[in-house]
C-alpha cells in the first residue's frame, strides 16, 4: 500500500519540488500551505505516515503545528522532521521539545531527503 | 518637502542675508502661540518649551523622514523579485514535471503497445505462420523427391519394357528368316514340280509375308529407338533440369523463409532491447529531475534572504523615523542605537549563512541533517 507524506510549507515552489522529489519515490503527497491547513486536512481524515514541515510560515510556526499535532491522539507518534532554512541550536532543541522528530536543513539533496523518508516510513 | 522644512526654508528666503558671500545662517528662534508671521514654525510640545533649530538640521531631518519612502520603494523591488523568482521556479518546475510527464506518458505507450494483446497476438501469428510456411516447403520439397524417384523408377520400367520389346523383335525377326527360308525351299521344290502347278503363288506369298515381317520389324526397332532416345535423353534430361530448377527454388524458398524466421527473431530481441531500453532513458529522467527539484529550493532561501533584507530597512526606516520625531516633536528619542538594529537584525537572521554574512567570517559546521 502506497504510504502518504504530508508536505507543509507556506512555499509553493518547495511544496512543488519536494512534492516531485517523493511523489516520484513512490510516495503518496499531500501538501498544506500553513499549519492550519495541516491540521483541517488531520482532522479531515488523513492519515500520513510522515509529516515534513517548515519552521518559519505566517500566523503558526512549525513548532506550534508540531506541540499541537502532539496533543493529537491521531498524530501523537507520527514522525514529524522540520525542514527549514532555520539552523540555530536553540531553534532545534526547541522543535525537538516540542516533538519534532528530525531537522533538515534546506535546501537539502534529494537523495538525502530520499534516505531520511525511508528511514521514517520502512517498508515503503 | 514636508510641510515643516518648507515653513522654516520659507522663513530664511524672507529673512536671511542674499548673495554669494551668505554666511551660515542663524538657529532659527521658534516660538509657541501666538504664531504671528508666517515664517515662524509652530511646534507644540509639552510644555510649551521654545525650540531652536538650525535649518540645516531641519532639511537632515527632512531628508531622515524621507527613508521610509525609499525603504518603500525598496520594498516594493524586493517584493517584485521575490514574486518574479517564484512565477520562474514555478515555471521551471511546472515544465520540467511536464517534460516528465510526456516522458512517463510516452514509455507507458510504448510498453502498453509493445505487450498489447494485438502485438504479441501479431508476432505469434506471424511465426507461426513462418514456421507453417517453413512446414509446408519441407513437405514440398520431400513430396518432389518421391516425385522424382517415382518418375526415374517408371522410366527405368519403360527401359525394361523396350529391352523385353527389343527381345521380341529379335523373335520376329528370327521367324522372317525361317519365312524366308521356308519360302527360298518351297521355291525350289516347286521348280522340281515344274511350272502351272499354281503353287508359285503361295511360295510369293510366304516371301512377301517374310519381306512384310521384316519391313515391319524394321519399324519397330526404329522407333523403339527412338521411343529408347526419347526417355534417355530428352525425358530424362526434362526431369533431371526441372528436379535441379525445383531444388534450387525449394533451396531460395527455404533461404527466405529462414531470413524471415531470422528476421522475426531479430525483430522480437530489438523489441525487447527497445522496451528495456524506454524503460532506462525513463528512468534517467529522475535523475536530473530530483536533482531540478532540490536546486529549485534556492528559490525559497533566496525569498527568505530578501524577507530578512525588507526586514532590516524596514527597521532602519522605522529608527529614522523615530529619529526625525524626537527633533521635531520633542518625542523621547528611539530606544535603540543603529548598533542595537544591526544586534536585532543578527538575531533575527534564520540562515546560518546569513549570520556568517553578517559578522564576515565562515558558517559554522551545524550538521544540515539531525535525528532526534
Amino acid at each position: 500500500m502506497t504510504k502518504t507524506i504530508m508536505l507543509v510549507d507556506d512555499s509553493p515552489t518547495i511544496l512543488m519540488s519536494m512534492g516531485a522529489i517523493l511523489g516520484r519515490a513512490g510516495y503518496n503527497v499531500a501538501k498544506a500551505a500553513s499549519g492550519e491547513e495541516a491540521l483541517r486536512e488531520l482532522q479531515g481524515g488523513q492519515k500520513p505516515a510522515l509529516i515534513i514541515t517548515d519552521l518559519n510560515m505566517g500566523s503558526m510556526n512549525g513548532i506550534e503545528l508540531i506541540r499541537r499535532l502532539r496533543q493529537t491522539p491521531t498524530t501523537r507518534f507520527t514522525p514529524i522532521i522540520m525542514l527549514t532554512t532555520e539552523s540555530a541550536m536553540d531553534k532545534r532543541q526547541e522543535a525537538r521539545s516540542a516533538g519534532a522528530t528530525g531537522w533538515i536543513v534546506k535546501p537539502v539533496q534529494p537523495t538525502d531527503l530520499l534516505a531520511v523518508v525511508k528511514q521514517m516510513v520502512p517498508g515503503a | 518637502m514636508g510641510w515643516l522644512s518648507r515653513l522654516v526654508n520659507g522663513w530664511w528666503r524672507q529673512q536671511g542675508p542674499q548673495g554669494d558671500d551668505t554666511p551660515e545662517p542663524e538657529p532659527v528662534v521658534m516660538i509657541v502661540a501666538p504664531p504671528e508671521p508666517d515664517n515662524l514654525v509652530e511646534l507644540n510640545p509639552p510644555g510649551g518649551r521654545i525650540h531652536r533649530i538650525h535649518p540645516a538640521t531641519m532639511a537632515l531631518v527632512e531628508e531622515m523622514s524621507s527613508y521610509a519612502e525609499f525603504v518603500e520603494v525598496m520594498q516594493r523591488h524586493l517584493h517584485n523579485v521575490c514574486n518574479e523568482t517564484q512565477d520562474a521556479a514555478e515555471n521551471i518546475l511546472g515544465q520540467a514535471l511536464d517534460v516528465e510527464g510526456s516522458v512517463s506518458d510516452l514509455v507507458r505507450h510504448v510498453s502498453t503497445t509493445m505487450q498489447s494483446d494485438q502485438f504479441v497476438e501479431a508476432a505469434e501469428t506471424l511465426q507461426i505462420s513462418v514456421d507453417a510456411g517453413r512446414g509446408i516447403i519441407s513437405d514440398l520439397i520431400h513430396q518432389h523427391h518421391t516425385t522424382q524417384r517415382e518418375i526415374r523408377d517408371s522410366i527405368s520400367t519403360m527401359h525394361m519394357l523396350s529391352d523385353k520389346m527389343k527381345s521380341h523383335l529379335r523373335e520376329i525377326e528370327d521367324i522372317r528368316r525361317y519365312t524366308d527360308l521356308l519360302a527360298i525351299n518351297a521355291r525350289i521344290r516347286i521348280a522340281g514340280l515344274g511350272s502351272n502347278t499354281g503353287l508359285e503363288v503361295i511360295a510369293e506369298e510366304i516371301r512377301e509375308l517374310s519381306s512384310n515381317t521384316g519391313a515391319l520389324a524394321q519399324n519397330l526397332r526404329s522407333e523403339l529407338g527412338e521411343m529408347d532416345r526419347l526417355i534417355s535423353e530428352d525425358l530424362l534430361a526434362r526431369v533431371t533440369g526441372q528436379e535441379l530448377a525445383d531444388e534450387a527454388r525449394a533451396r531460395d524458398l527455404q533461404d527466405s523463409f529462414e531470413s524471415l524466421s531470422n528476421h522475426m527473431s531479430m525483430l522480437s530481441r530489438m523489441q525487447e532491447e527497445l522496451l528495456t531500453e524506454v524503460h532506462l532513458r525513463g528512468e534517467a529522467v529522475r535523475d536530473p529531475l530530483n536533482t531540478l527539484c532540490g536546486s529549485i529550493q534556492f528559490q525559497d532561501v533566496a525569498r527568505q534572504q530578501l524577507e530578512q533584507v525588507g526586514r532590516a530597512l524596514n527597521m532602519i526606516s522605522d529608527h529614522f523615523v523615530a529619529l526625525s520625531n524626537a527633533i521635531i516633536h520633542d518625542d523621547a528619542p528611539p530606544d535603540s542605537s543603529i548598533a542595537t538594529c544591526l544586534s536585532n537584525i543578527l538575531e533575527n537572521y534564520v540562515m546560518e549563512q546569513q549570520r556568517a554574512a553578517h559578522v564576515g567570517g565562515a558558517s559554522a559546521a551545524a550538521p544540515r541533517i539531525e535525528l532526534f
